[in-house]
């Protein structure tokens, strides 16, 4: 990966299996930069206007093996690299992800593709000043994602792997392999990890803790603006 | 590790039974003369009793179409737009390229992993990197390079239509215009080819000769690679009639569709 230390601005990712609570996390991160008056800028896994169209293809229709599943998704990153995460770094701004590279480096190499090569697919990626990793036990994610057994989608349930034919019984296999690659990703590259069995509150205070040395002198957002609180949330 | 991969397997696909087809790319800058010399490679090797399958790049069912789209709007970054080309060529490979090797098709691709390279690598994205992404890749049964000056290449381009936005690579060089942009872009681009001759083994054609000329080279160097797959032995070089190329016509023909109205126009010519 890229140095950060070349930009101004600061990166900071979440991390964690789906059900982890890493997306609640960085919401209420984003939130409080946003009311102590930085520029926050929030970069979502998979949401490229660019490439939107053939990931949805691609699912919808079921046209993605394992490769492409893995370019389409990098496609998707280098496009918000571009666009949305180099530029506000270079800004100095706070720049927010929910996931990042280390989710390709989960999940496509739970599809079977090879790890070196997803690493080095990745090498563009800016290395983020802090990535918190949730962990959460199996058990506890899978509680707070099936409850009320919601419709689980084919590839996020792993379908594609044939794992099981049962869509429920998918997921959980197919998640036990991603946390995994997790749990050596966290190690490899020094992820800072979270309890996530903790309460919300405690949680978001330790991250606080870890985000408040680095905000100092990063971008802050126009006195006036408050108004534009909402637009920049949903941004 | 599967040796009929450059660095990496397809995840999932497993070659241990072998492909019996025979994967032939065919290399070489804009307006060289590609589609025309697929066109004859295809006709020939069909009337010579074997099954043909021909792709080129955004033909894939997944991508193709909006890598066209995206590239109307200019609104690629350099890597975006790599990736984007990678995600196709993935497709094809897992979806055409190879199903239809296991079945023993001549697999014939208008351009492979070396322009999508030479590409982006002119737009300065890394070689390492490049070569790393491409490492999925199938080895061809054969690389023809065609190869062309670009003073040769100047009046074909103007033929065809004029310089195209991409083609001239005016989205990363500050030229003012697109003549000295495309000069400078092909240049690039023929300089990165002739580093990846050596590297990934390309077969040189020479293209600045008639189409004809050209053919017979490459008929050539694909016969010996599909040597032995052709019901009748041994395999004639005569080309079928529509796809013969007249020997006085210097000029390059870029599609069928004006081969057939010459031919046509030929024949009435005759009756008259």
């Amino acid at each position: 990966m890229q140095p950060s230390d070349q930009y101004q601005g600061k990166l900071f990712v979440v991390e964690g299996i789906d059900g982890s609570g890493k997306s609640t996390q960085i919401d209420l991160i984003h939130k409080w930069l946003l009311a102590r008056g930085y520029s926050a800028f929030f970069s979502e896994w998979n949401s490229s206007p660019l490439v939107k169209r053939t990931t949805r293809r691609g699912k919808t229709r079921r046209l993605l093996n394992p490769l492409a599943f893995s370019l389409i998704h990098a496609t998707d990153f280098a496009d918000r690299t571009e666009r949305n995460i180099i530029p506000p770094l270079k800004a100095g701004a706070a720049v927010l992800a929910d996931r990042y590279a280390y989710t390709a480096f989960a999940r496509d190499v739970a599809r079977g593709c090879d790890p070196e090569w997803v690493r080095r697919l990745y090498g563009f990626a800016v290395r983020p000043t802090v990535a918190f990793y949730f962990r959460v036990p199996l058990a506890v994610a899978l509680d707070r994602i099936l409850v009320g057994r919601p419709e689980i989608k084919w590839y996020e349930a792993g379908m594609d792997l044939r794992l099981s034919d049962d869509v429920y019984e998918s997921f959980k296999l197919f998640q036990t392999r991603i946390l995994e690659q997790y749990d050596r990703i966290a190690e490899e590259f020094g992820l800072t990890v979270i309890d996530g069995t903790l309460p919300i509150a405690v949680q978001q205070q330790k991250m606080r803790e870890i985000v408040e040395p680095f905000l100092e002198g990063l971008l802050r957002r126009p006195q006036d603006s408050a108004v534009l609180c909402r637009t920049e949330t949903d941004g | 590790m599967d040796s009929r991969f450059y660095e990496v397997p397809v995840p999932g696909v497993n070659l241990e039974k072998g492909l019996s087809g025979k994967l032939i790319a065919l290399e070489g800058t804009d307006g060289v003369g590609r589609s025309t010399q697929m066109q004859m490679l295809r006709g020939w090797l069909e009337s010579s009793g074997l099954a043909v399958y021909d792709t080129g790049l955004t033909r894939g069912n997944l991508a193709g179409r909006h890598i066209q789209q995206a590239k109307e709007g200019h609104t690629m970054g350099r890597r975006t737009q790599c990736l984007f080309y990678a995600t196709d060529f993935a497709d094809r490979l897992e979806n055409e390229i190879i199903p239809l090797l296991r079945a023993g098709y001549v697999v014939l691709t208008d351009r492979y992993i070396y322009s999508l390279m030479a590409r982006a690598a002119v737009r300065g994205l890394e070689r390492d990197w490049l070569r790393s992404l491409y490492g999925f890749a199938l080895k061809p049964d054969l690389i023809l390079y065609l190869k062309v000056s670009l003073r040769n290449l100047q009046p074909r381009v103007l033929t065809a239509g004029g310089f195209d936005y991409w083609e001239s690579g005016i989205d990363y060089l500050c030229e003012g215009n697109m003549f000295d942009a495309f000069v400078k872009h092909q240049n690039a681009l023929l300089r990165e080819f002739d580093h990846m001759a050596d590297e990934y083994g390309f077969v040189v054609v020479d293209a600045n000769r008639t189409i004809r000329a050209t053919f017979d080279d490459i008929q050539a160097h694909v016969c010996r690679v599909v040597e032995g797959m052709s019901p009748g032995q041994p395999m004639s070089t005569t080309l079928p009639p529509l796809l013969m190329v007249p020997e006085t016509r210097r000029e390059e023909r870029t599609s069928v569709g004006d081969r057939i109205r010459e031919l046509l126009a030929s024949l009435f010519d005759e009756a008259e």
